[in-house]
């Protein structure tokens, strides 16, 4: 091959490469833009320097005297903006990688994160405690008993997997089985509970970023990090799994583990989102297609790229949410589908890539 | 040359065999429809429950209330009841097969193209917000008519968007879902503004229940069941090409994109008739056809009859089992309850694999 059209097919695998880190640096640009408008969006009005003061005098060490103006701006600003913005992007990056990873293991389109049953675990914890008003684990408060609910249908998933054959499409169909079991217990319980616990359930349900403290974003923050990087770090053995299971086996891939490894890193990412965000759809479906269209299916890129899109996309429709209504009247979930799916269809028919 | 003909002899009671489960499902079906007859909270023994109708047969009304009682309960309640389980849990299911086969894709259903949403969203508007697409009809024609139109727009969306594209079939499926997000989004807002008695009314159409049907009602549903599994049977051999792939479909002469907007339209339409009068039962058109695929294989000339019995049969116990338990319970749940234990063990044992 002579010279120059091995540089010119550098060149253009650079070009290729550039765009997929161009893509990732616009998401995360367009996140840090949001952080600083969303930290002003709010039912208490504080001006707009005065936001960013707080802030600096926070990280600065400077006590404001207690209830004064200053100590209520603070009070807003670092224990209520703050946590939410944060955890509206842990959120968004737990749900779009977690959605990502869930269709590249599976290998297949329609998986989510909640595919494997941990919406609907974490749902009927919440719905026992609720309207049953028992508590399966006394000691913990309804985060923590949501949460471990949500791993229990995974539990089953991978206490059952030696025992099934080695399609995926087998695991993925007990997912959904279970899904719809626990699904029918919490319904079981809302159908035969008065309407008012029903609409408290409903209303956890639908998925709220407002009441979230430091100490508990702290953990969540350690779960979705640790798993976005073991995830990422097992990129490359994903994308050999796209030739398929027979392919990878014989390149020295231990499929069956990697499937459950990256299935229990999943389940313990979002049952961490889920039981205190409640259930919040969109983002980990239909995220990752938008991001396979624009940069392609290199999970290498993929992962990266789905934090980075999914913390912005998941940051700007919580703050439209704030803007809308500040009394928390307009769910999350559903700025992301008004939002989002209008761009997920614009991105798709402007897209000569056919990606499945 | 014996080997030949024992080996088509052979073939031929393989073939064979599968017809013959499609029998014994179909007579557990009337056994169940025949056992559900007198099942309600009063206590009618069978006999009676059959005497009943042979008297309603030959026009004989009933002379006092005790019978008038039974009469309206047996032919009333109980038989619309059992032919509206029949036809829903064979239309979801039928349609959930051919869009499996179609799409490729396991996790198919007829909800996947964003019929359910829809189909909420319109009842939600009328039953919140007071608003009737069609005016001046009374509010339970105009919330069935809601639910009907709006259960066939996004399958408009996805047939006009890809008039304009050729989308590939996971593609189609993704718009529906977007669809389906947009039409959630609405039914979000709306429910979470409004009042907790409106929020439990609207849950108990979203879990989905037979127990409302009307005589008036069964003639659109049995038109929906007869449609869809005309349609389908009719195309059965397109569908077995094109699941084999675009490019095979396409040298063999069948237009892949054609024929699968035509299979989209006819299953919307009947699974929009189905929703609009039981509300959205879930679990059947997802897992019917994939019990039926371990038994009949996934050629459509077996699988679309043998999902379509099965379908019915799940929904049918299901009922059943309602009725004899309490009767305020929605379908959907028993028959997630029941039968995804069922459908897991079936899972666990099964060697072959389909997909």
């Amino acid at each position: 091959m002579d010279d120059s059209k091995f540089e010119q097919m550098k060149a253009e695998y650079n070009s290729h490469i550039f765009r997929k880190f161009g893509f990732i640096i616009l998401c995360i640009a367009f996140m840090i833009v949001m952080i600083a408008i969303s930290v002003n969006i709010g039912g208490y009005q504080i001006s707009f320097m005065e936001v960013y003061r707080t802030i600096f005098d926070h990280i600065l060490g400077v006590v404001p005297e207690e209830y004064s103006k200053e100590w209520y701006d603070y009070q807003i600003v670092w224990n209520n903006r703050l946590p939410r913005i944060l955890f509206a992007i842990l959120s968004g990056i737990g749900l779009a990688v977690s959605g990502a990873t869930m269709q590249s293991v599976m290998k297949n389109p329609l998986a989510e994160p909640y595919t494997t049953g941990v919406s609907s675990g974490a749902c009927f914890g919440v719905a026992i405690s609720m309207a049953l008003g028992v508590s399966l684990f006394p000691s913990l408060n309804m985060g923590a008993e949501a949460f471990i609910m949500a791993l229990i249908p995974v539990a089953i998933i991978i206490i059952m997997s030696p025992k099934l054959n080695n399609s995926v499409a087998t695991v993925i169909l007990i997912g959904t089985a279970l899904t719809y079991m626990f699904n029918a217990f919490s319904t079981f319980l809302l159908v035969t509970t008065d309407s008012e616990t029903l609409a408290a359930i409903y209303k956890w349900q639908v998925g709220s970023f407002s009441n979230i403290t430091w100490d508990r974003l702290a953990i969540i923050a350690i779960f979705v990090i640790a798993g976005t990087i073991i995830i990422e770090i097992l990129s490359h053995k994903l994308n050999i799994m796209t030739l398929g299971d027979n392919a990878a086996q014989s390149l020295g891939i231990n499929v069956r583990r990697i499937r459950i490894l990256c299935l229990l890193v999943m389940a313990i990412m979002v049952a961490c989102i889920v039981s205190y965000a409640g259930i919040i759809g969109f983002v980990g479906l239909i995220c990752p297609h938008m991001i396979r269209l624009i940069i392609g299916s290199d999970n290498r890129f993929l992962i990266p790229a789905a934090s980075a899109f999914g913390a912005a996309f998941l940051l700007f429709s919580d703050s439209c949410a704030k803007w809308l209504s500040s009394l928390d009247m307009v769910p999350v979930g559903a700025i992301c589908g008004l939002i989002g799916a209008p761009l997920f269809l614009f991105i798709l028919m402007h897209n000569r890539r056919n990606i499945w | 040359m014996v080997n030949i003909n024992e080996s088509i002899a052979d073939y031929r009671r393989r073939e064979n065999a599968p017809k013959s489960y499609i029998g014994v499902v179909l007579l557990a079906i009337v056994l169940v429809f025949i056992l559900s007859l007198p099942a309600s909270e009063i206590d009618i023994n069978l006999f009676e429950a059959l005497r009943i109708i042979y008297d309603h047969i030959m026009g004989v009304e009933p002379s006092n209330y005790h019978d008038m009682i039974r009469h309206r309960i047996v032919v009333e309640q109980n038989i619309p009841r059992a032919i509206g389980a029949i036809c829903a849990g064979g239309v979801l299911s039928i349609g959930g097969a051919v869009l499996q086969n179609l799409i490729r894709n396991p996790l198919a259903d007829p909800y996947t193209l964003g019929i359910s949403s829809g189909a909420l969203f319109g009842m939600v508007i009328s039953l919140a917000l007071g608003i009737s697409i069609i005016p001046f009809i009374d509010q339970m024609d105009s919330r069935i008519l809601n639910a009907f139109l709006f259960a066939l727009i996004p399958t408009g969306i996805i047939v006009f968007l890809s008039s304009f594209k050729k989308v590939s079939p996971t593609m189609m499926i993704l718009i529906g879902i977007a669809v389906m997000y947009i039409f959630n989004a609405f039914n979000t807002i709306i429910k979470y503004t409004t009042d907790d008695e409106t929020i439990s009314q609207i849950y108990q159409w979203t879990v989905g229940s037979v127990s409302g049907l009307s005589w008036g009602s069964i003639p659109k549903l049995v038109f929906a069941l007869v449609m869809i599994y005309i349609a389908m049977y009719w195309i059965r051999n397109e569908i077995d090409i094109v699941a084999q792939g675009d490019h095979g479909a396409m040298t063999l002469g069948v237009n892949p994109y054609r024929l699968r907007i035509i299979a989209l339209v006819f299953v919307s339409l009947a699974t929009a008739i189905i929703v609009c009068y039981t509300g959205t039962i879930g679990f059947v058109g997802l897992v019917a056809p994939h019990i039926a695929r371990r038994y009949f294989g996934s050629k459509c000339r077996l699988l679309i009859p043998g999902s379509a019995v099965i379908g019915a049969l799940m929904v049918l116990l299901s009922d059943y089992i309602i009725r004899l338990i309490t009767p305020n319970l929605p379908v959907g749940v028993v028959l997630a309850l029941v039968c995804s234990p069922i459908f897991i063990v079936i899972l666990v044992r099964m060697k072959r694999n389909e997909w």
